[in-house]
């Protein structure tokens, strides 16, 4: 008898397909996010998909929502830690909600999922009593599947309340049991690139971060990448480039005399060769659209992307939310989305439960998701878009008093 | 003697409409020449401006396409929108009942893009899309017979969303309209794109 090798029957290759699959579901993901006292917001209390979309008039929070995922990062990454973390932002007391009144705490819990593992990371902080005044642990819990893994403080906290200034997660000793979410943590990504920046380097005051959100070092980061990836990046988006900017014929990345790299790129034009042009002679569009293509193409760790239809054209606007349903496609990937944009929130495809709608009001900002109001699921239902169903909701309610203040002066 | 092509504008509501609105155009060969395309945003936004393009089509062909929706007839929809005389530079068609009507009546085409089994096709009664009540849905619906995972991710919503069609709908669709639909093939099981395909050929401008 034959023995015919599983892989050559049409039903290995479904099994093949089906673990394919289950790799893609392997990648964690932030499921749930519940704070008090973070910034704008004195409590919330989010699920979260694998796409978000946060939404809300101007100085209503969307910043500071995507800041408690980059406060994680800090205080795991290298060099990074609960002071430096409280230091980046102010200290604790910018950091509290002005809002928060007899509850003095700023509390974080995260719920992270990788297929069958259930993470969950809950941290708060408070004001060190004394001289100091430090920000320090006021508990610290992980458990996996409801399992606690441990809990803060414990016995050695108390008779050693110095202990307190640091987070367990911070602490390679300390948190090699729960080390995949340490790791999870340390890799989101966060892209608000500004063009001016890139152009001009000199412009930005020091250089206190060193992660670089705003783009400064970007094209450092690019020239970083080993060859092999770089040339391929930069061939797709190239490929995307062309869709928008019809006489770009070339995207590469150059060192000039000085070592220094650039992008660079091919303008078709009159003249046979074309003309090159650096990045600094790149549109605001241009740069901003490499940027955030850059970042989409960059890894598979969540992303955090502020306001990515600034300088865009509104026909590309319109195609970002598919953009990013199309990275996901093909890589799992969490992307968390702060916007502004009515066209980016005119897609069919985009469910009230991607939608986190921030509403400032005297008490702080109340988070919403859109799936948890019956009156907007009927709308949205009906086949209404998310920009159809809450637009004229966030428009600022009195914008029409904007020229009118202005016309007095 | 080849006349010179006409130059006409697109005004529609959507992705979806302004590929079938385009893929129309290039069907009737190089006899119109596509201007500027007006693809507005929102609920509503082209029975607010509908009387505008009215006008505005006296200087140069408009066609417009919406779906007829709710509405009892085109000619109701049509009366609706504009209450003065229709321009004759203006081809204003309404899709029965909806845009995806004219996307699935090219039964061949749509069935073999979205890679369904034909076990499926059998078991399937004969369809006639304009009478489909909820021609997204019955296109959803097909797509979640699809053998191809990432048809299915593209095109079906997933499970609790309160989104009607899956986050790549329109660009898989739009494609699907721009490579494979074919208007032939599918004015035979839509009565409202024949007319259109009739209008658009007996088309003349009137200047």
């Amino acid at each position: 008898m034959t023995r015919r090798w599983p892989t050559q029957t049409g039903k290995s290759r479904r099994i093949l397909w089906i673990s394919a699959g289950s790799y893609n579901i392997l990648r964690m993901l932030f499921t749930h996010l519940e704070l008090k006292n973070w910034r704008n917001f004195r409590a919330a209390d989010i699920k979260l998909q694998d796409r978000v979309f946060i939404i809300g008039s101007n100085a209503s929070g969307k910043s500071n929502l995507l800041d408690v995922f980059r406060f994680l990062r800090d205080l795991v990454k290298p060099g990074g830690g609960l002071q430096h973390a409280f230091e980046k932002r102010g200290g604790l007391s910018k950091v509290r909600c002005l809002a928060a009144r007899r509850f003095p705490q700023v509390e974080i819990a995260v719920e992270a999922v990788e297929g069958p593992a259930t993470w969950k990371y809950e941290l708060g902080v408070k004001q060190e009593q004394g001289r100091q005044r430090r920000p320090v642990v006021a508990h610290e819990r992980v458990s996996l599947n409801g399992n606690r893994l441990f809990e803060r403080p414990n016995s050695d906290d108390t008779a050693d309340q110095e202990r307190l200034s640091q987070t367990h997660l911070e602490q390679i000793n300390a948190n090699s049991e729960f080390r995949p979410l340490v790791k999870f943590f340390e890799q989101v990504r966060y892209l608000h690139l500004v063009p001016q920046l890139l152009r001009h380097p000199g412009l930005s005051p020091g250089t206190e971060q060193p992660e670089d959100p705003f783009g400064r070092n970007f094209m450092e980061a690019i020239a970083r990448s080993p060859q092999k990836t770089r040339d391929s990046r930069l061939r797709r988006i190239e490929g995307a480039l062309k869709a928008v900017v019809p006489q770009l014929k070339q995207l590469k990345m150059d060192k000039d005399e000085l070592g220094i790299p650039h992008l660079e790129a091919i303008y078709e034009h009159w003249r046979g060769n074309g003309a090159r042009q650096r990045e600094d002679q790149f549109s605001d569009g241009t740069l901003r659209l490499i940027g955030l293509l850059w970042s989409l193409l960059e890894g598979d760790a969540p992303l955090l992307l502020e306001e990515p239809e600034l300088s865009l054209h509104t026909e590309i606007v319109r195609r970002i939310p598919n953009i990013l349903a199309l990275v996901q496609r093909k890589g799992k990937r969490q992307i968390l989305v702060s916007t502004h944009s009515t066209e980016m929130l005119s897609d069919p495809g985009i469910g009230g439960e991607e939608v986190v709608w921030l509403l400032p009001g005297n008490e702080g900002t109340e988070a919403v998701q859109l799936n948890s109001r019956p009156d907007l699921v009927a709308k949205l239902k009906s086949g209404l878009t998310v920009a159809d169903a809450i637009l004229p909701y966030t428009a600022p309610q009195r914008a029409d008093q904007l020229s009118l203040a202005l016309s007095h002066l | 003697m080849t006349a010179n092509p006409i130059p006409i504008d697109i005004a529609v509501e959507d992705a979806l409409s302004e590929a079938v609105a385009k893929r129309l155009l290039t069907h009737s060969g190089s006899k119109f020449v596509l201007g500027t395309i007006h693809r507005g945003r929102g609920f509503g936004y082209l029975r607010k401006t509908a009387p505008g393009w009215n006008r505005a089509s006296r200087s140069r062909p408009l066609l417009m396409l919406t779906d007829l929706d709710d509405h009892a007839c085109p000619l109701a929809l049509i009366r609706n929108w504009i209450v003065d005389d229709i321009e004759s530079n203006l081809i204003f068609r309404v899709a029965v009942r909806e845009i995806e009507s004219w996307i699935l009546a090219d039964w061949d085409g749509i069935t073999t893009f979205l890679k369904i089994p034909r076990k499926y096709l059998t078991s399937c009664p004969p369809l006639v899309p304009e009478e489909l009540i909820d021609p997204k849905a019955a296109l959803i619906d097909l797509s979640s017979r699809s053998t191809d995972r990432s048809v299915k991710q593209r095109m079906v919503p997933l499970p609790n969303s309160t989104a009607k069609v899956g986050r790549e709908y329109n660009p898989c669709l739009s494609e699907f309209v721009e490579s494979v639909w074919d208007p032939n093939r599918a004015r035979a099981s839509a009565d409202s794109l024949n007319r259109t395909l009739f209008r658009l050929a007996d088309f003349s401008p009137v200047w």
